[in-house]
This record gives C-alpha cells, structure tokens and sequence, in this order.
C-alpha cells in the first residue's frame, strides 16, 4: 500500500510540472487547448492526492510498522479513530495533509472561476502549481512519509498523548487548510500581474478567496482557542506563544486585505495596495508555516519539530523577491487614475483600518523574532511574552474597534464630520449610558470600561443602522420580519459584513471580560471539605483511580453550590502517561452566559486529598458564540449571486 | 521614480535583516529548540562568580547536610531525576567518578528534583550512588542556584563560590578535567 | 404588537434595539461585578499577578501561573513565601531574573539592548500614520465639497443603487483609460 502511496505522490509531483508548463505555454501561444488540458491535470493532482493519502491512512489501519513515518505516530495500542490524527502528527502527514488541501482548493478554485477569469487563470493555475510543487517535491524527496525501514518494527512508538482528543480531529485541518488556501488569493494576484491584465480583473475571484481563507483560517484559530481551553486545562485560550502567533499574523493581514479589497472592487482604488497586501498576507502565512515545520523558536505547540525550517524559509524568501520583483515591474500598470475625494470618506477609513491591522502583525511579528535579535546582538536569551502583546497590541485592538463602530456608516468618496456626528449621535449616547452603568457596578478597570463601551457602540450601532433600514421597508408595507430578510438580501456584502462585526464584538466581550475579571485559586481539599471562591462554594466528594495500559486516570467528583443552591456534580479527570512522563487534565468547565467555573485537578495528595485549581472566567461563552455568527456572516456575504436572485 | 526606489530599498533591506536574523537564529538552533527541562547535550553555562547560596538537605540516609558545612573541599551539587534520561545515561559516570575523587577534596551533592521517593531511591540502588543525596521537594535549591533543566550541575570551589555550571550529560572525561583543573588550580 | 407600530412604527424596533444593550450591560455588570474584596483575595490576586510575569524555565512560553510541571508550582510556593515575607514584587521579580536571568521575565525589562523592543512598534506606528497623511494628500484632488449623506437612514435604499453607479463609472473610466492609451505595460 505504502508503494503505491509513494507512487502517486510522485505522479503528482510529474503531473503538477505538466500542469505549470502547460498553462503558461498553453496561454502565451494562445492553445485553449493546452491550457484546457493543464487545467484538467490540476484536477488529476487532487485525485492522485487523494490516493496517497489514502495509502497512509491505510498503512496506518493494517498497522504498517515498516513505514517509518507509522511507526514513529501510532502504535498497536492506539485506538483506531485516532489513525485520522497520527495521520498529520508529525512533519510528513502534515505536508501530505496540506497538499491534499492544496490540490482540492485549486480544483475548486480553477473550475469555478476558469470561465469567469479567463485571461488570467493560466497563469493562476501557475503560481499555484508552483506551490504545489514545492510541498510535493518537499515530500518526496525530504521527508517522504512513505520511507520504509529495512525491517518491521514489532510495534510503533505510539501517538503523543496530547494529541489523542477530538478537538485534535478538526482543529489542525483547519488551520493548515487556513494557511495554505492563502495561496489561492495569492495566485489569483500574482497571475493578473503575469498575465498583464492588472485592472481589476482578479478582484471578484480575490475577495472571494480571500473571505474564505479569511474564514478557514479564522475558524481554525478559534477552534484552537476552543480547545485550548476546554481540553488544555490551563484556563485560558490564547498565550501569544510564537506558534499561535505564526497563525495570527496572517489572518490579521488578511483582514486588512477583505477590506481594502472592497474599496477596489467598489471604486477602482487602491490596486498597488492590495496587491502588496495580499502578497503580506502570503507572506505571513509561508512565515507560519515556516514556524510550524521547524522555525528557531521554542513553543508549547512543539510537535514534529525538524529540519526542513530551511527549506521552507528558503521558500517564503523566493516568494517574497520574485512577488515583489514583478510587483515593481507592473508598478505603473497597477496606478489607479482614481482619486481620493476627501480625506473624510470611507476610503480613507479603509486605509486607517489597514494601516492599524498591519500595525497588529507587524507589533506580533516583531514580538516573535526579537528574542532571535536580542540573542544575536547581546547574546543575551530574553523572552517577549503576553504582557508585551497585550500593552502594545491591546490599544490598537480598542482602535479597531473604535473604528469598526464608525467606518461602516461614513459615506463613501465624501463625507464631513457632521454627517457621522449624526449618524452616531445614539450609539454614542449609548455607550456613554453605559460607562455609567458599569462604573456604578463597580467596574473600575478603566481599560475594560473603554472596552465594553467600546463593544456596545458597535452594537449600538450596527442596531441603529438594521432598525432604520427596517423601519424604511416597514413603511413600504413589508412586515417586520420580511423587512429584515430584504434588507439583508438588498446588499449582502453590506449586511453579511454587519454580521462577521457582531461576531468580532462578542469576541471582543468574551477577551475583555475574561482577561480583565478572571479569578483564580489554588485550593487543596480533603474527601468532604469544601471551599469558596467568590460565591461560589466546591465540595470535593471523592476521586476513583483507574490504571489504563498507557496511563493512569484520576477522576475526582466535586459538589458545587452558589450561595445555598445546588448547581450540580461534576468529575475532573487527571491522567498521567508515564512512557511520556506527561499529565493531561481535563477539567470540570460549568459553562453560562455570564460566566464560566472552571475547575482544573491538580495532583492527589496523601489521605484522598487533592489540589483544585479554579477559575472564573466571566463572558467567555461570548467567544464561542462569535464562531458560528462569523460562519453565518460570511456566509451571507459570499454566497452566489445566483441563488439570491431567485428568492 | 526616487521616491519608488527608496521605497523598494527600506522594504527589501528589512526583508533582508527579517531573513538573515530567520537563517542565523536557525543556524544556531539547528532546528530542534530544547524543550521539556531536559537537556540533551553538554555545554556551559557562563555565570557570576560569587558566594554559592548556602542550603540545607535532607538526606535519603536521613542524615542533614548543610553546604557550609562542606567548605574545603570542592562541591559538586547535581541536580537529576529518575525519569530523565540523560540522567540516566550519566549516573554510572558521576558514581565512578565520585569513588576516584572522594579522597582528592572532593564531594558530590546529588539533588533529586521533580521526582518521587521510591523512584529517586530506586535509581540510588540500581547506579550505586555512593555519593550523599536528597529530595529537593520544595525547590527552593533549585531556583536558589537557576536550575533550568536536568541534569544540571553546579561547581562550587575551596572557598564557597559558585564557579562553574553545566547543563546536559558529562562524560567521564569531560568531568575529570573540570575537577583537575578546579583542584590544581588551587582557587 | 401591530397596533402599537401603525402608530408609532419607529418606536418598537428602537425599543428592541435598547433592550438588548441594556440587557447586554447588565450581564456585563453581573459578570464583572466583585463584591469586596478581602485582604487575603488582594494579596492572592497580587500574587497572581507576579506569577504572571515569570516564564516557567522549564516549558517553552508558559508563565509559571499557566503551567502544571511541578517546577511552576514550586515556583509559585516560593513567591508567595516571599511575599509573605514583606518583599515587594520588583525584589520577587529580580530575585528570579538574578537566578534565571531576564529570560525568565514574561516581558523584557526596558532597560539596555531590549529598550528598543518597546520603542520600535510606537515608532512604525508613527512612521506608518505619517506614511497614511501623505498617502491621502497625494491621492486627494480638491473638488468642491458637496455632501453626498449617505449618512442618514434614509439613503440605505439607496446604497446598493450608488454601488451600481459607482462601479459603472470606474468600468467606465477604465475603458476610456484603456482605449486611449494609457500604457498598461
């Protein structure tokens, strides 16, 4: 099975230089022919992925211990859904992982947009076998996953125990897929410069794919954060650590992108921009990938650490030269003969919101790779950790917010101060309604009061602006709720993007409340003690431990009360893997909208004691809620016009 | 067109230094950043001579021992675990190392960290440490002297200075060397 | 329901619209709310806060108040011994970066060398802002001002409309661009 696994990747690799050559050869000597057929050799390499892929996964079920790369992330022990799992645990599933993700997007992007962008898309479907190459040429010829030992080992090395979750199932695709389909808006830029054609005719396919690896990408990290928190045990969901930090950076030069994008889609503007951004954008990703697959920093996400840092450093250098070389080269065909109005207008509130979000990376990159400078200059190892992040990063955030609460309702090309003092004169009554309120319960913490003023001015008017619109087509005889669906449909970029700013808002709660007015303990209780934390009381009833073939599991059963009433039992689970000398704990999360308890196991000490940590995160729901209300809104921005036209 | 090159010479100069800082540091990691407290190869780490934290331990015999106490000789505190592997790979050499220096002034502190009674004893009796150890359980020893990661030693002069630190396993060797110098030296 | 907006139309769907804020900002209240605090919650929570800012020396960026290994808990044992003791937090703090050194800081001391880590992102940021107004002049031609309010509520029928518009006349301008000789290459 591993043969042919091993076979079709270098198929693969074959027919993506087929593909390249062909588009590029096809589109200058004008074949349609030619290019048709490289087109379809695209399609081919998603299929032939697919195989090899299959042929891992399949070595994995018949336990194929002479493939290294099964030997070295699985073991007999391992329970067989976790095969999806080792799959990607180490460097060379994970690149085959993303390669299948790679093919699959191409195909989808070419055969949808192949008609649409015609002029451009030989030379897309360059760039991103390009791409393609690399990873697959990466695969076969420096980390094959399908490499095979002289003998078979008797029994594999087993899988890292941290791995062995269902948060483990979807959070990792997710986010490689994230990172990866960056190269599709990537290519779609980089083939209208090719091409010539630098007007706007790769907008429509860019913004499209770049909302949807705006949205993979975005998803991916709130899983993370999900998991993190719900699984991690540590009680919090996000530590700037440089790997998070590696998936962060480009989604927030791609959330620059989705909106500057708009501004050449509606006014023909910025076109240099958003051409340099979007090649940012791919840029950060290739640097984050580049930290996943063996960059120089140390991070607590150290699975499959290697030696291919190189390569792929080598990789994001070449791109970054080359995509800039024909960026200066087109320099003068990308100039847009559009001017800007005024200085007042939602253009220059796009620019803004650019300029800020770029701020964000760079402050993050900049985080990441000054211990390396610091080291290289002083010799000196320092550590640039979350409070660095937060101070810097935390008040342009505020800013982003503060923005997304007044760019939305500036008029396009021309507008005066008058104009948005009127447009928000309620929200901002609002949300000075409720600094007060707030500050009359207590919360002094000025950054928070700001924060969830903040919040609420957004809300304020993002309501405002659906009341009015309903209000309007209420009066035209609509009922309310049919209002609503129209208004919604009259302009779905417009609304769908109201939604995704709702979704930030929330998570904007969820950061705010649960960093400002976490509360934690350490507690250590006896079999029928109880302690208080707030009001909150725990009452630990008793622990059960179980001895597993690879691990010893320790449950303990707590009582938790609020005041006099019973809120419920709940079991923590602690287990320790001796063969990696590693403890996982899964802890006892009580989950509402205002806040969340969360009870972490420590150790059990002598007597059927044990440690307790617990916490309090307030509004953290808030954070989960924003997942599916981003989907939804993206959602609605993107969907085909099509269908909407038929409603 | 001036304008346009000194913007095309900042960008590539930074991309430049971003780059070249990526493939030095990487260079010098070699890709692998250590991880998990356990250090995996030998090297020093440079430190402050000075006065070396005075401790008491509890032995695992049930004896106290105080560092001060050991002034005179040269102290060689190692920090270990039994679960740590190259701990293990280097319990043999400290044990036999011990036995031909124990008359020379010498004297090795073993320091358990992180680790369980039975195991720690375990590992006495399997490598025949003859030299005195103890339970660190609060590990105020180990912060006290910036433990980072095991095995980790610390060695002490006549005069009760910290001299000299390593980190990751020793070779027989590489441990005689240091103790001649410090000896003949006569610090 | 019906009655109330033939009359008022404008009045129920505000009315929803403040309900929820208010509703919004109580649950914030609720959550955030602290009742008083006692001496041992602020010393406790000072604590925290020193943990906060030492890195666990043994797990690649965790703070010893996130991290589970028993050096971060034994770690934490001695800040709280030390505070006990009377010690501030900067002698906790340089207690440890003496032992560790400043790698063992969650954030870098701004002092020496590492000053630049907090100078640099104000800087660009300046750089970048400076960078933005000059942009904007440039690109800015000075026709009359005349408003076009898109600002209002009345004109959000009017939105995807100007949209229309809007990208007609870039379609427009472009073909006229292209047609007469603006050099694309």
């Amino acid at each position: 099975m591993a043969e042919l696994g091993n076979i079709t990747l270098f198929m693969a690799l074959a027919v993506s230089v087929y593909s390249g050559l062909g588009s590029v050869l096809g589109a200058t000597r004008s074949s349609p022919l030619l290019v048709e057929s490289s087109y379809k050799a695209t399609y081919a390499i998603s299929l032939l992925c697919i195989v090899s892929t299959a042929c891992l996964v399949g070595s994995f079920v018949t336990n194929d211990f002479q493939v290294q790369y099964v030997a070295n992330h699985s073991s007999r022990a391992m329970d067989v859904q976790y095969v999806w799992v080792a799959f990607y645990a180490g460097n060379e599933g994970s690149l085959l992982f993303i390669a299948l993700a790679l093919s699959i997007l191409c195909t989808i992007a070419i055969y949808y947009r192949r008609i649409a962008s015609e002029d451009i898309m030989p030379y897309v479907n360059f760039v991103l076998m390009l791409v393609m190459l690399f990873f697959l040429a990466v695969m076969a010829f420096l980390a094959n996953p399908f490499d095979k030992f002289e003998f078979t080992p008797l029994d594999g090395q087993g899988i890292n125990p941290l791995l062995t979750h269902p948060g483990m199932f979807i959070h990792p695709p997710v986010l490689m897929t994230g990172l990866i389909s960056f190269s599709i808006p990537f290519a779609f830029g980089m083939g209208s410069m090719i091409s010539g054609r630098t007007r706007d005719e790769w907008v429509d396919a860019g913004r499209t794919w770049g909302l949807v690896s705006w949205t993979l990408l975005g998803i991916g990290l709130l899983l993370g954060s999900w998991w993190a928190y719900t699984i991690l045990g540590w009680g919090g969901y996000w530590a700037w650590d440089p790997v998070e930090n590696a998936g962060f950076m480009p989604w927030i030069a791609m959330t620059a992108f989705i909106h500057s994008i708009m501004v050449q889609k509606r006014r023909g503007m910025f076109r240099m921009w958003n051409m340099a951004l979007i090649i940012i954008a791919f840029a950060f990703a290739q640097f984050g990938m580049f930290i996943n697959r063996g960059g120089p920093v140390p991070s607590v996400h150290s699975f499959g650490q290697s030696t291919l840092g190189w390569i792929f450093l080598l990789f994001m250098g070449c791109t970054v030269v080359i995509s800039f070389a024909i960026f200066f080269l087109r320099y003068k065909s990308l100039k847009s003969e559009e001017n800007l109005e005024s200085a007042v207008s939602r253009e220059s509130a796009f620019l803004l919101n650019n300029l800020m979000l770029l701020a964000v990376s760079f402050v993050t990159l900049w985080g990441v790779i000054f211990p390396l400078i610091s080291e290289l200059t002083t010799g000196e190892i320092i550590t640039v950790g979350a409070p660095f992040y937060n101070q810097v990063n935390g008040p342009l955030f505020l800013g982003l917010i503060f923005l997304m609460g007044i760019a939305p309702y500036i008029p396009w090309r021309r507008s005066s101060f008058g104009v948005i003092r009127r447009a928000l004169f309620y929200p901002s009554m609002l949300s000075v309604v409720s600094i007060v309120i707030l500050f009359l319960f207590g919360i002094r913490e000025i950054f928070a009061l700001i924060s969830f003023s903040l919040c609420l001015f957004v809300l304020g008017g993002i309501l405002q602006e659906w009341f009015r619109g309903i209000i309007s087509r209420h009066q035209l005889g609509e009922n309310y709720l049919v209002a609503f669906v129209n208004l919604v449909l009259s302009n779905r970029p417009r609304y769908g993007g109201y939604i995704v700013h709702l979704a930030v808002v929330c998570l904007a709660l969820g950061v705010a409340g649960s960093s400002f007015y976490d509360v934690q303990r350490d507690i250590a209780l006896s079999p029928g003690e109880s302690a208080a934390i707030r009001d909150y009381s725990l009452k630990y009833i008793s622990n059960e431990v179980t001895d597993r073939v690879d691990r010893v599991e320790t449950r303990a059963v707590v009582e938790v009360y609020r005041a006099e009433d019973f809120l419920g039992t709940y079991t923590t689970k602690r287990s320790y893997y001796p063969g990696f000398n590693m403890a996982s704990t899964r802890a006892a999360i009580r989950s509402t909208l205002v806040e969340d308890l969360y009870i972490i196991p420590g150790e059990l000490l002598e007597n059927d004691g044990a440690l307790f940590r617990v916490r309090i995160n307030p509004l953290v729901m808030w954070m989960w809620i924003a997942g599916p209300i981003l989907f939804l809104g993206v959602l609605i921005a993107l969907w085909p016009h099509r269908l909407s036209r038929n409603t | 067109m001036n304008m346009r090159n000194l913007i095309v010479f900042s960008l590539l100069s930074l991309f430049m230094g971003l780059f070249l800082v990526l493939a030095f540091s990487l260079a010098g990691s070699g890709g692998v950043p250590q991880s998990m407290g356990v250090n995996n190869s030998f090297g020093e780490i440079k430190i402050k001579r000075m006065v070396a934290p005075d401790f008491s331990l509890d032995l695992y015999d049930d004896r106290e021992i105080r560092l001060s106490e050991l002034r005179g000789n040269v102290v060689v505190l190692d920090f270990w675990s039994s679960w740590c592997s190259p701990c293990r790979k280097e319990a043999a050499v400290l044990a036999e190392v011990y036995l031909e220096y124990r008359d020379k002034g010498v004297v090795f502190l073993g320091i358990s960290i992180w680790d369980r009674d039975e195991d720690a004893l375990a590992h006495i009796e399997e490598f025949d440490v003859q030299y005195p150890s103890g339970p660190d359980s609060k590990g105020e020893i180990l912060v006290e002297y910036g433990v980072t990661g095991i095995p980790e030693k610390v060695f002490i002069d006549q005069r009760g200075n910290k001299v000299r630190k390593f980190t990751g396993p020793s070779t027989k060797d590489e441990l005689v060397a240091i103790l001649d110098d410090m000896l003949g030296s006569g610090y | 329901m019906i009655k109330i907006s033939l009359i008022a139309p404008n009045i129920v769907p505000n009315f929803i619209g403040y309900t929820i804020l208010l509703i919004l900002t109580l649950l914030i209240s609720i959550a955030c709310y602290s009742s008083e605090l006692t001496e041992s919650d602020i010393q406790e929570d000072l604590a925290r806060s020193i943990d906060q800012s030492i890195m666990c020396p043994v797990c690649p960026s965790e703070t010893i108040d996130e991290s589970q290994v028993p050096i971060a808990k034994q770690m934490r044992d001695i800040v709280r011994e030390k505070l006990a003791l009377g010690e501030t937090k900067e002698d906790i703090l340089s207690y440890f970066s003496e032992r560790y050194g400043d790698a063992i800081l969650a954030k870098p001391p701004a002092k020496g060398f590492n000053i630049i880590v907090w100078i640099i992102p104000p800087v660009v940021i300046a750089l970048g802002i400076i960078l933005m107004l000059v942009v904007i002049r440039s690109m800015r031609n000075t026709v009359s001002e005349v408003g076009n309010e898109t600002g209002d509520g009345r004109s959000i029928e009017l939105e995807p409309y100007l949209e229309i518009v809007d990208t007609n006349i870039a379609k427009l301008k472009r073909e006229f661009y292209d047609e007469f000789g603006v050099d694309r290459n």
